[in-house]
């Protein structure tokens, strides 16, 4: 059996939710907008999987409750940016096994200031005890020496990261749900002010408030323009923390992912990654295969990514539309499923195939979860 | 000057945060151990003048500390240390749990 998905929707982000939001309205709206995009009422729903670092007290069956959702499946999955990859891997498999018919996969966070500030301080115990008092206020200052670490092994410069970021925000012009839509230059990027050297204000996520959900059903068959799932792969601790970061987990999985989804790398059309940072996005790519072997990093941004001859996350991504805490991990996902149904506006692109990569939850030094899923349209 | 980390008593694996079975042999039975130095391999400077690092252990592992008393290159050997007002010289401060501390030998 093939599970798709028929229907995406999000909350709208934005940098200064209006007093008053919250966490669980926030991702309520999103869950409306996918059911509405797929044609569905709330009580067509008989799974639901949630994802979000703000939610509590509640957890995902108040949540369900409170919309008014009766289900027999229900799963909450608290792996942050991989969280995607993970209720989707879940949710395939139970559509496939017959627990569940109709599934939304949401998530979503209300992430002002003083939020992210709560959430980065007691990120884990490893964090909270080691890391916090460095001082150390969020993840910055660890990716910006995994950074330098990859300028090194790879010979990237400044530049080659600009060159993402700068491309990312030519996308985000025309997604009209991105936070920074206006163009960025070059020398802008190089001349921001410094957050943590080598990293500077583009090169990291903008915060902001929102949620991502989809729709997931037995594939049924034509007349339904949908995302079919060909695979789902995920990798949690690969190395034990003991490496240098700049291999994600998903240097391991992304062999099989390729083989249940019966394409290889070099056939897809479109890249969502997980771009935390820009380094995460070469460094994603180069494990997924997208970046082949044999080429030059910094090649491959110029040739291919910079001119857009491979689009790589056409909602102008993380970077551009912004992080909205653990839906950051659904952003992609919900944008590739956009592209390949054709519901994606002025920056529609034609693509068959699509891969969405997940990354996320830092664990003392670098991210430890990962998650690859290969997409295919059809109608 | 020393910052404590974590020594499995099953294979002398020397581990930083603390795990609860050893990730190498499985064993649940570990000890404090004072690790003295580590080799700068990335420093990063933060808009507040804070000098952060990721520095190796000898033997042991990665960890990340805070520099105090001046700055470091990379390869540079610094002591290590859980005080965060070490005494003169530059010194790579880890912050422990205050438990922790209280096994420190």
């Amino acid at each position: 059996m093939t599970v798709s998905i028929i229907g995406t929707g999000q909350s709208p982000y934005t940098r200064h939710p209006a007093p008053g939001t919250d966490t669980a309205q926030v991702i309520a709206r999103a869950v409306r907008n996918a059911l509405a995009d797929a044609g569905l009422e709330p009580a067509d729903v008989d799974g639901f999987a949630v994802s979000s670092f703000t939610l509590g007290p509640d957890h995902a069956i108040d949540l369900a409750w409170r919309m008014g959702l009766r289900l027999t499946w229900l799963m909450q999955d608290t792996n942050g940016g991989a969280s995607a990859g993970g209720m989707l891997q879940h949710a395939v498999r139970a559509i496939e096994a017959g627990d569940a018919r109709v599934i939304v996969l949401a998530a979503g966070d209300l992430m002002d200031a003083a939020a992210f500030s709560r959430l980065v301080a007691r990120y884990n115990r490893a964090t909270e005890d080691h890391l916090a008092p460095l001082p150390m206020n969020g993840p910055n200052a660890l990716f910006a020496m995994l950074t330098t670490r990859q300028m090194e092994a790879l010979g990237l410069s400044r530049e080659d990261y600009g060159r993402i970021a700068v491309t990312q925000r030519q996308w985000a012009a025309d997604n009209p749900a991105a936070v920074y839509r206006k163009a960025l230059t070059l020398e802008e990027y190089l001349d921001a002010p410094t957050v943590a050297t080598p990293l500077g204000r583009y090169d990291c996520v903008p915060p902001v408030t929102g949620g991502d959900a989809v729709v997931l059903v037995a594939d049924r068959g034509s007349g339904t323009p949908r995302a079919r799932v060909l695979s789902v792969r995920a990798s949690y601790n690969a190395d034990q923390q003991a490496g240098d970061g700049l291999a994600t987990g998903l240097r391991g999985c992304a062999r099989a992912g390729w083989e249940d989804a019966g394409i290889g790398p070099a056939e897809v059309g479109l890249a969502c990654v997980y771009d935390d940072y820009p380094a995460m996005v070469v460094a994603q790519l180069a494990d997924l295969g997208v970046q082949p072997p044999d080429e030059d990093p910094a090649g491959f941004i110029e040739r291919r990514i910079a001119t857009r001859s491979l689009p790589v996350n056409t909602s102008g991504g993380q970077l551009s539309a912004g992080q909205a805490g653990a839906a950051a991990g659904m952003h992609g996902l919900v944008e590739a499923a956009r592209q390949l149904m054709g519901r994606a506006g002025a920056r529609q692109i034609s693509a068959r195939h699509a891969v969405v990569s997940g990354y996320g939850m830092v664990l003392y030094r670098y991210g430890a979860c990962a998650t690859m899923s290969v997409l295919e349209a059809a109608a | 000057m020393s910052a404590i980390i974590q020594a499995c008593l099953g294979c002398e694996t020397l581990l930083f945060p603390a795990r609860l079975f050893c990730p190498r042999c499985g064993q649940e039975d570990f000890a404090p151990f004072s690790a003295e130095h580590g080799i700068v391999e990335q420093t990063t400077r933060l808009a507040g003048g804070t000098v952060l690092a990721t520095l190796a252990i000898e033997g042991g592992p990665r960890v990340i500390a805070r520099l105090t008393g001046g700055d470091a290159a990379p390869g540079q050997r610094l002591p290590l240390t859980n005080d965060p007002n070490a005494a003169s010289g530059v010194h790579a401060y880890i912050p422990v749990h205050p438990n922790v501390n209280e096994d420190k030998p």
